[in-house]
């Protein structure tokens, strides 16, 4: 059986147990001087022998001493948690974790106020010695407050809490709590876990069961009838009009409610000044687009943000954006002479409908292709043909060399051996001829590396098939030293090779797109892969984006699109965040990368270069937008073992602890208060019977000196 | 109704008039003794001497003349008009008391039955009180009983107290001989009493001491730990009576002593009076004090 204090901080009363040893030892007769006539003889004892060290009432110092040591134990309210557990039945020692949902659909009206307030009744409502803990939740869990036996502490924590920009991830709580419950000797378990249940939260394919024995009590704070509207996304179109750049974002807003939304103004501002606004009407449970511009191109990279109007969930009526200030990236696709119009069709056609980044293509022939030419574009696709003679060769070094991408892909006019010697060392390999696997119906696609940037878009399990696209030929590649395998066939051979040169990359891809060598030009995943692999070459350059709340942002690739070189970075990076919190981020010395918590507009510059700001636009996950509930009976069978108890949904506010049936739980201190009072009375008056007892000496009160 | 209880400290406290204390005391005292109110007065006889020319023939004694043939004349006790003066130490230290009276209320009672005693012998009485110098001084003079008393009931208690400088200039303003009544507690070294003593008895004064003290300094009977303060210099130290008072009775006891030695050694009347004490004790030793001396004359 084991004592605990729920408030073991009053312990520090004890320090006035010295009262009574100084008032017995040091102080006690202060009150009564005795007058002498002279010191003289006094003054020549020893000091130590006049020294009142002695206690002479050791009765009344002893309870002096146990009345002040009762007070601060009953004021520290000491708990025998084993009789607690063993003896009382309605309330045993248990360990509770409440449990605070705290993702930004939390903001919902009042939906935060009911869950702080639900919160407090769940704490408080707890019975005498158990154990609390408070943590919140959004993707991820983490303890706020506890384990801790005063639900004070819990209480307090609560006032902290404000509502986060991430989504709910229903997992992260339980496995949270499982941690906290295995190392509680406690053995009666509850988790109270409070939130707004939307379904989303809940991923069926992660495991999230409790630990047995544990009682899940959820506090169902979902809206019966929400209604929101939320910008789930926005698209951005570049064109030219009478000589000038122009941007045209079109918005998707989807009323998530049951009831019509009609004339939602939608407004477009650019680094805070509003350009273009319209109106849309939206009927329930659907989308619509919302065209805003055409506006300026803006000179240097701007912080556009789109907004609907108010509703009762505001993060997802925001939207951030980083406006690129470069015009559509331009491509020069280059093509062997004599080759039919149709054979580069399908890549035209693919570069032509990017929209992020859009892409201005041009063509030109092999022998007739200009240095200017190369000069001028970022990316430079030499589609089957040999590579450019004269100075339009060195002009493609050069253009490689200086940061510019070059993309060869193969076919059957790329001539081996024909390449100049100054072209070889930009090269990830070198060719053999043609392979044909017609016999076994092609080949596909395989040992793709997807964390390259011209397949990481294919990485997710949705994403994309990549093995789809058949391959009947294609120009084996024999790799250079330098040079990466990026994806192989599955016969073995190299698909595509990467290999840098100066500041530029060089990819190598063994099959034309004309839709004779393979399929890929007809399977969906052709059109994101030239684009990734344009948008790759092109050195990463400033292009149009955001990122979701709760991203780790790797600020070397910042500092790269700021076109700022790490390596030789001589001062700190500043990182501020949406609400002006600054953090400093030496990428020399430490992981350059930083979470983005925040939705809203970060600010990224070296320090003392707050002028060369870069943005970084985040957004919330628009996936929290949808307020659809979860069945919360199947949650908790789902996550409780079998031989769990489970309380119903909504059960804690039919919690059966009464304040008077805690009070009484929670008595023990008012013994030991009276306790403490009783022995200041006999104290009292055995103080007053022994100062009767003894009454002073005469020395004591000289009468003549009055 | 016994003649002590007339002496005793407590009952002269209530009485309050000092001149009715003083007659009380010394009434009482003399009543005791003898019925004779005017012990020692000048009509005593006390030898007989030769005539001499010049000597009054109403001196001459017949019945010696007619025994013997040879001229005799009477030889009386001296007369009165000795110089009484009382000398009280009126430093806060005195201002102590026990009891029901301090020792300074002790020295008045007992500074007034001298003089009132003195009177009745016809000697001439003055008084003088101290502390670290002269506070107040009545010459000694012989119709002038009322102004001593006067004097002595309005003592004050002083400061600081010292003998040396005081006793020096008493002794240099007692121009005669004259019987030197010191009442002090004599907290001083002893080396001071010794000089301010010898200062005093060395002019051919006769000095007899009462060295007053309180019960309370004598046997140190206090039983709680308290801060015991000075009361001449206000320093206050914490003192645990129990552990001390074996040390503090030997201190003072040797203090009692060495004063003692020192009267002695300077052949000074040396009288230790407690005032829990009656004052006859003080009294007898005075009178003593003063027929021995009345005889030498």
């Amino acid at each position: 059986m084991g004592i605990s204090f729920l408030a073991p901080l009053f312990f520090a009363g004890l320090v006035a147990v010295a009262v009574p040893i100084l008032v017995h030892l040091t102080n006690r007769d202060r009150r009564d001087v005795v007058k002498f006539p002279s010191l003289k003889f006094l003054t020549r004892i020893p000091y130590r022998q006049m020294r009142r060290q002695r206690i002479q009432h050791w009765f009344l110092f002893a309870l002096r001493t146990l009345a002040i040591i009762l007070l601060v134990a009953a004021f520290s309210r000491p708990l025998l948690e084993g009789v607690l557990v063993t003896t009382t039945d309605d309330a045993p020692g248990r360990e509770v974790i409440v449990a605070l949902d705290r993702s930004y659909s939390m903001a919902y009206g009042e939906t935060w106020q009911r869950a702080l307030d639900a919160a407090a009744e769940a704490i408080g409502s707890q019975p005498f010695g158990s154990r609390l803990s408070l943590i919140v939740f959004d993707e991820q869990a983490q303890v706020v407050a506890g384990p801790a036996l005063d639900p004070a502490l819990l209480t307090r924590a609560l006032d902290t809490l404000v509502p986060g920009s991430h989504g709910t991830r229903l997992a992260a709580v339980t496995q949270l709590a499982n941690q906290l419950l295995l190392e509680s000797p406690l053995d009666q378990r509850e988790v109270i876990v409070i939130s707004d249940w939307q379904v989303r939260a809940w991923d069926r394919t992660t495991r999230a069961q409790l630990i047995p024995g544990t009682t899940l009590t959820p506090v169902d704070l979902s809206n019966v009838d929400p209604s929101n509207a939320s910008i789930t996304g926005v698209d951005v179109r570049r064109s030219e009009r009478e000589g000038r750049q122009t941007v045209v974002i079109t918005a998707r807003v989807v009323n998530q409610g049951r009831q019509p939304i009609t004339d939602l103004p939608v407004r477009l501002s650019i680094n805070g000044q509003g350009v273009a606004e319209t109106t849309v009407t939206i009927s329930p449970m659907e989308s619509r687009t919302a065209r805003l511009g055409p506006v300026a191109q803006p000179s240097i990279l701007a912080r556009a943000t789109v907004h609907i109007g108010e509703d009762l969930l505001a993060p997802d009526n925001t939207f951030h954006l980083a406006l690129s200030s470069r015009p559509a990236l331009s491509i020069l696709l280059i093509e062997a002479p004599g080759a039919p119009n149709q054979g580069s069709l399908y890549l035209r056609d693919a570069l032509a409908i990017a929209d992020d980044p859009a892409f201005a293509v041009t063509r030109a022939r092999a022998n007739s292709v200009r240095p200017a030419d190369i000069a001028a574009a970022s990316v430079v696709v030499l589609h089957d043909s040999p590579f450019p003679a004269g100075a339009a060769g060195n002009a493609l070094v050069e253009h490689v060399a200086e940061g510019g991408g070059l993309w060869i892909v193969l076919g059957g006019r790329s001539r081996v051996g024909s390449w100049p010697e100054t072209a070889t060392a930009l090269m990830p390999g070198r060719w053999r001829r043609t392979v044909d696997r017609l016999d076994r119906q092609g080949v596909s696609l395989a040992s793709v590396d997807y964390d390259h940037p011209a397949f990481r878009v294919f990485g997710g399990t949705d994403d994309g098939n990549v093995s789809g696209p058949r391959f009947f030929r294609y120009r084996p590649i024999v790799l250079a030293d330098s040079g990466q395998a990026i994806a192989r066939y599955t016969d073995g051979g190299v698909a595509l090779a990467d290999i840098g040169f100066g500041a530029g990359r060089v990819l190598l891809w063994g099959s034309p797109f004309d839709n004779l060598w393979s399929d890929l030009p007809v399977h969906p995943v052709f059109l994101p892969f030239v684009h990734q692999v344009a948008k790759y070459l092109s050195g990463g350059q400033a292009i149009d984006g955001w990122r979701k709340a709760g991203q780790v942002v790797n600020l070397s690739e910042v500092l790269g699109e700021m076109g700022i070189d790490s390596d030789t970075l001589d001062r700190e990076i500043i990182v501020e965040g949406p609400s002006r919190r600054r953090r400093e981020v030496d990428v020399r010395t430490s992981d350059p990368f930083v979470t983005l918590a925040e939705a809203g507009f970060y600010s990224v510059y070296p320090l003392g270069r707050e002028r060369a700001s870069y943005p970084v636009a985040v957004n919330v996950d628009r996936a929290e937008s949808d307020l659809a509930p979860l069945d919360i009976e199947a949650f908790v069978a789902a996550v409780t073992a079998p031989d769990t108890a489970t309380a119903s949904a909504g059960a804690l506010g039919t919690t059966t602890v009464t304040p008077a049936d805690r009070e009484r739980r929670q008595g023990m201190w008012w013994f030991l208060a009276l306790g403490a009072l009783a022995l200041l009375v006999v104290e009292s008056l055995w103080s007053n019977r022994a100062t009767q007892t003894h009454p002073a000496p005469a020395g004591h009160s000289p009468t003549a000196t009055e | 109704m016994t003649v002590t209880r007339f002496l005793d400290p407590l009952t002269l406290a209530r009485i309050g008039n000092l001149d009715l204390i003083a007659r009380t005391v010394v009434n009482g005292f003399v009543h005791g003794l003898h019925q004779s109110p005017h012990l020692g007065v000048s009509t005593d006889f006390a030898e007989h001497r030769p005539y001499m020319a010049g000597d009054d023939i109403r001196r001459i004694d017949w019945r010696v003349y007619g025994r013997t043939d040879r001229l005799y004349v009477k030889q009386f006790e001296a007369e009165t008009n000795a110089n009484v003066m009382v000398l009280i130490d009126i430093s806060a230290s005195m201002n102590y008391g026990s009891g029901a009276i301090t020792k300074l209320d002790y020295a008045r009672f007992l500074a007034a039955s001298l003089a009132y005693f003195s009177h009745q012998q016809r000697d001439r009485i003055g008084v003088v009180t101290f502390d670290k110098d002269i506070v107040n001084q009545v010459p000694a003079t012989g119709r002038q009983l009322d102004t001593v008393l006067h004097t002595i009931d309005r003592i004050e208690p002083g400061g600081e107290g010292e003998l040396d400088l005081p006793l020096r200039r008493i002794a240099q303003s007692v121009r005669r001989r004259s019987i030197l009544a010191l009442i002090s507690d004599f907290y001083e070294d002893p080396d001071v009493v010794r000089h301010a003593v010898n200062r005093l008895s060395l002019r051919g004064n006769d000095l007899i001491v009462f060295h007053v003290l309180d019960p309370a300094e004598l046997d140190f009977d206090f039983d709680e730990p308290s801060q015991f303060e000075d009361l001449e210099t206000g320093t206050r130290i914490p003192v645990v009576p129990d552990r001390i008072r074996a040390g503090y009775k030997g201190l003072i006891d040797s203090h009692i002593a060495q004063i003692a030695q020192i009267m002695g050694e300077s052949r000074v009347d040396y009288c230790r009076v407690s005032t829990a004490q009656p004052l006859d004790h003080a009294l007898f030793d005075y009178l003593s004090r003063r027929q021995r001396l009345q005889r030498i004359r």
